[in-house]
């Protein structure tokens, strides 16, 4: 009994605020705020026939599909020669293959920041 | 026919090792240059402070000096540790006996909806989960429009823009994700264990911290290593949950990229976010091997 009230506990704390948004797109009036006015969906209209909005959706979605479709392509191949044969520094080479997992996004970002300012800079100060 | 066949046998080898080297190469060499490279650039950078006089940079430990002398700084550093130890001990005292019941509880056929159901704010980003919760906390938001229709408060509390909410965002999500490696961890402790230590006369609660709970300690170390390395470096639920008045790490590189414009002082601070990790890394590295029996 005490474990399925932690259950329960648990599950609304982790759906909750899920729950709250999709009812709140739902919302018929200017303000995400309770109490939920009844359902429209006037705002999916509003969203989907903005054009700004359309724009970074298809560039989420590009980007998502471009970089899931190399890192599996990468990825896979990464991992069937490393389960399949046996080579020296192996080992080693699965490490530098899951290193990025042990840093936080924010650095892997400020590397490619850092990196591509620097090489604006030089090109632009080589006159390219 | 000895000596052709052992030849036959090392060319074998030498194959396989060029195939392994072959299929492992890409990911190693993408890796190396859009991670591994960049990271010595920005390490170059962190040693190649800006000038005032736009004269050229010189070789110096400048920024990391400034970085140093700047309380602000520090106090970042600071609020980030403190924001991701409590994170991570909340989060695991949540999320253990939730994968607990989840593991030993619910029936083995309920057991896979339970966590899709329990990891299914997963499938949302920072951003959206942050936008959610302040949807719940804000002044005008659900928590405070039931207190108030329920009379309990007069007007509404502050939940929101403070370090508090940035505390209950990460905490929600890494919930979801300490659950998930905890429960992993103890479907696979063989439960003849238990059942032997209970043979053996242990009450359930002894027997659950003499046996489960000491077999489940790669699972919480693999689950705190990557809460800190999420939370620790995380720029978006602060911004959105916290309020401006106690800034993280990863909010003060942020305002050094975009409004100072100043890459090596961002650059000082990304290291010693890595360093941070690192130490981290260090300390739970060996709980982190799985310690199968």
């Amino acid at each position: 009994v005490l474990s399925g009230f932690y259950l329960t506990a648990c599950y609304i704390f982790i759906l909750l605020p899920v729950a709250v948004l999709i009812l709140f797109s739902f919302q018929d009036g200017r303000l995400a705020v309770p109490p939920f006015k009844g359902p429209t969906l006037d705002w999916y209209v509003t969203a989907f026939s903005n054009p700004r909005m359309m724009d970074g959706l298809v560039n989420s979605l590009l980007v998502g599909v471009v970089s899931s479709a190399i890192s599996v392509i990468l990825g896979f191949l990464a991992a069937y020669g490393i389960s399949r044969y046996e080579f020296p520094a192996r080992r080693l080479l699965q490490g530098v293959i899951i290193l990025p997992l042990a840093v936080s996004y924010l650095l892997v970002g400020m590397g490619l920041l850092v990196t591509l300012s620097w090489l604006g800079l030089s090109g632009h100060h080589s006159g390219w | 026919m000895t000596p052709p066949t052992s030849t036959n046998e090392q060319r074998a080898a030498v194959q396989a090792r060029a195939a392994g080297f072959g299929f492992t190469l890409p990911a190693v060499a993408w890796i190396l240059l859009f991670f591994g490279a960049p990271l010595v650039i920005m390490a170059v950078m962190s040693l190649l402070p800006l000038t005032t006089d736009g004269s050229a940079p010189q070789l110096s430990f400048k920024a990391y000096r400034d970085f140093f002398a700047q309380p602000a700084y520090v106090q970042a550093i600071w609020n980030s540790v403190v924001t991701t130890a409590i994170v991570v001990t909340i989060s695991l005292l949540l999320a253990y006996p939730f994968a607990y019941v989840l593991a030993y509880k619910v029936p083995k056929r309920w057991q896979r909806f339970a966590l899709a159901c329990a990891i299914l704010p997963f499938w949302t980003s920072y951003v959206v989960r942050s936008y959610a919760w302040l949807l719940v906390l804000a002044p005008t938001g659900i928590v405070n429009w039931v207190l108030i229709n329920l009379h309990l408060i007069g007007r509404p509390i502050t939940l929101a823009y403070n370090p508090n909410a940035t505390v209950l965002g990460f905490v929600h999500f890494f919930i979801m994700l300490n659950a998930l490696t905890i429960y992993a961890n103890l479907v696979q402790i063989n439960p003849r264990y238990v059942l032997a230590a209970q043979d053996l006369g242990a009450s359930a609660w002894r027997s659950f911290l003499a046996v489960t709970l000491p077999l489940s300690v790669p699972g919480i170390a693999v689950g705190a290593f990557l809460t800190v390395v999420l939370c620790i470096g995380d720029f978006i639920t602060p911004q959105i949950l916290g309020g401006n008045k106690e800034l993280l790490l990863p909010q003060v590189i942020m305002m050094q990229i975009q409004r100072q414009l100043d890459l090596p002082m961002a650059s000082v601070m990304s290291l010693v976010l890595t360093v941070i990790v690192a130490a981290v890394y260090l300390l739970v590295q060996k709980p982190m091997r799985s310690a199968r029996l």
